[in-house]
């Protein structure tokens, strides 16, 4: 049960810098594809690589997905024992509620995206 | 050309003196008293690094932790293709250990035996009452059985709409910058969100109260679920601080937004700041739910052991 609970707080723990990285670095980044203002955010600018190279998009995913491909692992290898029947379902159920939350997080950025280069204007 | 004459030398006799009460030349040795003169100053004292003397407790128990530690790795060889086996056993209190179980073969094949474990629930289910270790594993089952149970069965019903308007609230926190009925949308995932999580909640401290859910696996449904709703209110709270700073730069930055950008932008930030703190305090409401449900049985005196005997 303890080790369920532990492995939950690592899943939560591990969706966060993956989100702070995208949400600190699109806003900076939606401006500057919209009115052109210069990105100051390191973040932002390492967003705006990720975004601009071929296939950046799918590396994006794999960024936000990445730490989450090892959770699955580490449970099979720190708790050997305990990964059975009754850990599966849980390792799923928190697994799909994590996947789900960052497939909306990429699917909501590429919408701004899309929609910061269609109205993009150029600075006052 | 020999212009050395000393061609050997022999050493007939060498003396060796140890003597422990004599100086270190490397490290001097602090004045035998700090204490200072009788109206004078203090004597300098000349540290050699370190710092200071541990004291004798200490002392003892760092030695007694790493020579326990020490007893408790075993390497062995095994079998007819020889494979060495690295085995460490630790036990800080009887209740918790930790098993590691390496093995390596002379081509240097490496795994990891299935031994390996770190058991820290014993003293989670001894708390429960679950007396006998071999029952360990039914009550695992059976906890993880009854929440899965309940949250897809009938009584998870808030609970999965719960789920739903969290997913929902990405969307419609991208439909919000759009306008006042985008804003409008989220106000109502949000309190549909939460309004589904206190049904919820309420009705998984109900069921516990009744008896149709252990206390147990009430408390684990509560927690859990606050969790992760505390991972959604910070998500909105930091996107609420970014949004605010990003209408200020862009403010900065010149004359770029119409007024209704200006409105929508500032009504995005105010309505994330307000999803996320309702958030937070709904996550502290179902922690303190789980663990008060908790306090409540144990207070009363009541059983919560599960029956492993039915399994």
């Amino acid at each position: 049960m303890l080790e369920v609970f532990i492995l939950f707080c690592l899943g939560l723990l591990l969706l966060l810098p993956p989100q702070v990285f995208l949400i600190s670095g699109e806003s900076q980044l939606m401006s500057f594809y919209r009115y052109g203002i210069p990105i100051e955010d390191e973040n932002a600018i390492r967003l705006k690589r990720i975004v601009e190279r071929k296939g950046g998009l799918l590396l994006l995913a794999l960024i936000l997905y990445l730490p989450y491909l090892g959770l699955p692992l580490f449970a099979l290898i720190v708790f050997s024992d305990a990964v059975n029947l009754y850990l599966f379902p849980a390792l799923l159920f928190a697994g799909f509620l994590i996947y789900a939350q960052n497939t909306g997080t990429i699917l909501a950025f590429l919408i701004k995206l899309k929609q910061a280069k269609s109205t993009s204007q150029e600075p006052a | 050309m020999d212009s050395y004459t000393l061609v050997d030398m022999r050493v007939h006799d060498i003396n060796v003196v140890t003597d422990l009460d004599q100086h270190d030349p490397n490290s001097a040795t602090p004045p035998p008293t700090q204490d200072p003169p009788a109206g004078g100053e203090p004597e300098p004292v000349v540290y050699d690094g370190t710092k200071g003397t541990p004291k004798l407790g200490s002392t003892f128990m760092v030695e007694d932790f790493f020579e326990s530690n020490s007893q408790d790795v075993q390497a062995y060889w095994t079998g007819w293709w020889p494979v060495l086996h690295i085995r460490f056993s630790f036990y800080p209190i009887p209740e918790i250990n930790l098993i590691l179980h390496f093995t390596i073969d002379i081509l240097g094949s490496f795994s990891i035996d299935p031994e390996t474990v770190l058991n820290i629930l014993n003293p989670v289910l001894m708390t429960y009452g679950v007396k006998n270790a071999q029952n360990v594993d039914n009550v695992y089952q059976m906890v993880m059985r009854d929440i899965v149970d309940y949250l897809f069965g009938m009584g998870g019903v808030a609970w999965r709409v719960a789920w739903a308007a969290a997913l929902t609230l990405k969307l419609t926190s991208l439909v919000m910058d759009t306008g006042p009925w985008g804003a409008a949308l989220f106000a109502a995932n949000t309190l549909i969100y939460v309004g589904a999580l206190i049904a919820g909640a309420a009705q998984v401290v109900q069921d516990a109260l009744d008896g149709i859910l252990h206390p147990l696996v009430a408390a684990f449904i509560l927690i859990l679920n606050a969790l992760a709703i505390a991972v959604d209110g910070l998500n909105k709270l930091y996107s609420s601080a970014k949004g605010d700073t990003e209408l200020n730069r862009l403010q900065e930055a010149g004359n770029l937004l119409t007024e209704t950008e200006i409105e929508n932008k500032h009504r995005g930030v105010c309505f994330r700041y307000a999803a996320g703190l309702v958030l937070m305090i709904t996550a502290c409401g179902l922690v303190t739910a789980g663990v008060g449900l908790l306090v409540w049985f144990l207070a009363q005196g009541i059983d919560i052991t599960y029956d492993t005997v039915a399994t």
